[in-house]
């Protein structure tokens, strides 16, 4: 069984700087002291309960979202395909992230095109396809463009809800083949397609109120899950179905509209 | 009207993302066709789709393609067509293209121009001084004229339905294939209605004729028919309009009686003596206006001001004076008289009814009523696909259709 590696970035200029979803408000800052404690939490529930390595990539000043560093982009074996952020404030990640992944030996290849992709965020790998977000940050052009460079089936879900601006913070696809989702933050072609993807015995719907809590940007390892807390109902019926569930409080992050899954890139 | 050609690539079934397309331009009051549809094989291999887009407004066309964009699909961004120059008089260059029955535009210097006169198998004459594009025969080409060639920078547009068009199509199956194991009544119901709405509408309603209308008794119904003004124009040759006048004259229809069924002794050479007449009276017209034909489909076109045409062929007899016997100019006049036609009715008749459709938009709803199944083949095999086949005796047909045009 191979270990599970994940990057992750410390969180030492992590703040609301600017506000590019409903969650951030630069009124409401985080608590610099309790993120560094929440991140390393994480990583120490990712290394001691996961059996995950965690490798880091060093923080940069002046990008204090460059801690969600699942938006770096899409990782599939030793390939990065680095994200093209729509919002400038976010853009300066890009040179960072890429040189990263050059220095660790990953080739990168770039979509053609211009359209937005905000790689892992968006685009959530599954049974050998790739279920995949749009309209709030990514464009549906991107889809096609990497359903091409790897040819690889990629369904594309439109996103209606602000609040779930990113595919990984409303669906989660579980190592398993269960998926965790919040149906109301997609529309009904979107539905329909997940329907028609996954079984209707692995759909897991989750409420507003877990959702709000960000139960979907959950971390997947074999049968374990691990994400922030506040939604026991959902861990109640995971646990029934046999998962070893995790939660550790990351509601720093939340302030930003990020938790466990956008902290952690899955390298492999 | 505004067109547009759109292309999409992706997983498009998978993903739903074609259906939420086509609804929304449905919702957004525009209109489309699938004109292409090709499935990747494998699970990974990308769906494409060509989409035809048309809306009414320049505005609503802007919205749609805005959608379009967001959900993946690009506008397909045409070139410009090849023109040539008429090398002889009647010759169209090498390579011209030859028009369908459907709207067409063509991209010359960037600009779409619509061309006028949709009809199947003419030249495109592109005039680049006053930017306009029209369909002419091969007869009429003028030496040094520019027509279109290739392929290129032609955009057709496909017989679009808006979502009331789908709903109605519940009377899709009647095209589904020619026979007379159909329920004729409700055809009958419906090209009526067709009648109507186009009457209503400021359109013009076109009637053609073969002789076979009077020798199955039709006339009378034709005549009650004409007599309501739903008809503004009516085509023929000379042997329906002979038959007819005979039947005003003599009561018989190639020497035969129509109420008896019996030959009248002699009765051969009636049609010839109706010829006779009419040329003596000095025209159909006349003749009527003289009180010397009193009855018939002839009498009451005349009467209702039916714009008649009358195109000659080498069987004719007489002809009528009204007969035009030149074919090159019967043609050009018939398709001078089209403009504005929007249903077309055709009995009885497979020469006519081909030489008509030959000149037909697709948009031109076209119901062609004959006992021969064969009649109906013929005319939808020659391209005028639109056509609504009725299989019946057009005497049953016109008395029922006239029960509901009264």
């Amino acid at each position: 069984m191979t270990t599970p590696r994940f990057l992750m970035c410390r969180p030492d200029y992590y703040a609301v700087r600017y506000e590019i979803n409903p969650w951030m408000n630069r009124q409401v800052q985080p608590n610099h002291g309790r993120a560094v404690i929440q991140w390393e939490s994480l990583v120490r529930l990712l290394s001691v309960h996961l059996g995950a390595t965690v490798s880091l990539l060093p923080p940069l000043e002046q990008q204090p979202d460059l801690v969600f560093t699942a938006n770096a982009g899409f990782v599939s074996g030793k390939v990065f395909i680095p994200s093209r952020f729509r919002y400038p404030q976010r853009r300066g990640e890009e040179a960072w992230f890429r040189k990263w992944f050059e220095e660790n030996g990953y080739q990168t290849r770039e979509l053609p095109g211009e359209a937005f992709f905000e790689g892992f965020g968006d685009a959530l790998p599954f049974n050998g396809m790739v279920f995949a977000g749009y309209r709030f940050r990514s464009d549906i052009q991107a889809h096609r463009e990497l359903g091409r460079l790897l040819d690889v089936q990629v369904v594309s879900l439109e996103l209606t809800d602000d609040r779930f601006y990113h595919l990984d913070t409303c669906f989660c696809p579980l190592e398993t083949g269960d998926v965790l989702y919040y149906p109301r933050a997609f529309d009904r072609y979107a539905i329909e397609a997940i329907r028609g993807t996954v079984e209707r015995e692995h759909l897991i719907p989750v409420d507003e109120a877990e959702a709000n809590s960000f139960c979907c940007n959950a971390i997947s390892v074999r049968t374990s899950v691990l994400m922030n807390t506040g939604s026991p109902r959902l861990t109640a019926r995971l646990n029934g179905r046999g998962y070893e569930v995790f939660t550790t409080d990351l509601s720093e992050f939340v302030k930003s509209g990020g938790s466990a899954k956008c902290l952690t890139l899955r390298l492999e | 009207m505004f067109v547009e050609t759109v292309l999409l690539e992706g997983h498009l079934l998978d993903s739903h993302t074609l259906s939420k397309i086509l609804d929304q331009i449905l919702r957004q009051g525009g209109q489309y066709e699938l004109m292409e549809l090709s499935v990747g094989r494998r699970r990974q291999d990308p769906t494409r789709a060509k989409l035809f887009l048309r809306t009414d407004t320049r505005e609503r066309m802007k919205d749609l393609v805005t959608y379009v964009r967001q959900q993946g699909g690009e506008v397909a961004e045409p070139r410009d067509v090849t023109l040539s120059p008429a090398p002889a008089e009647g010759v169209f260059p090498d390579d011209f293209y030859s028009t369908t029955n459907l709207e067409t535009w063509v991209q010359v210097s960037g600009e779409e121009i619509q061309v006028a006169g949709e009809a199947m198998d003419l030249g495109i004459r592109v005039n680049l001084s006053n930017r306009t594009a029209e369909s002419v025969p091969m007869d009429q080409v003028r030496k040094g004229d520019l027509y279109v060639c290739g392929s290129d920078g032609i955009r057709i547009v496909p017989l679009l339905k808006s979502a009331e068009a789908r709903a109605r199509e519940a009377f899709g199956f009647m095209q589904s294939e020619v026979s007379a194991e159909k329920p004729r009544l409700l055809a009958i119901r419906q090209v009526a209605d067709a009648l109507k709405e186009c009457h209503g509408g400021g359109g013009r309603n076109l009637l053609v004729l073969g002789p076979a209308v009077v020798h199955s008794g039709a006339v009378a119904s034709v005549s009650r028919m004409l007599e309501t003004g739903i008809f503004h124009l009516l085509f023929g040759g000379n042997a329906v309009a002979v038959h007819d006048i005979e039947w005003a004259l003599f009561g018989t229809s190639l020497g035969v009686n129509i109420e008896t069924g019996e030959p009248v002794p002699a009765g051969h050479r009636h049609h010839l003596r109706a010829i006779n007449t009419v040329r003596a009276a000095g025209g159909i017209r006349q003749a009527v206006e003289k009180g010397i034909v009193t009855r018939g489909i002839m009498y009451t076109a005349v009467r209702k001001n039916v714009d008649v045409l009358l195109a000659g062929s080498v069987r004719d007899d007489g002809p009528l004076p009204e007969v035009v016997t030149d074919i090159l100019q019967a043609k050009k006049m018939m398709r001078s008289r089209l403009a504005g036609v929007g249903v077309a009715v055709m009995a009885a008749t497979a020469l006519h009814a081909i030489a008509t459709g030959n000149m037909l938009p697709a948009r031109v709803r076209t119901f062609c009523v004959d006992i021969n199944p064969g009649t109906v083949v013929k005319l939808m095999d020659r391209g005028s696909s639109q056509t609504v086949p009725i299989v019946m005796d057009c005497e049953s047909f016109f008395h029922e259709l006239v029960g509901h045009l009264t």
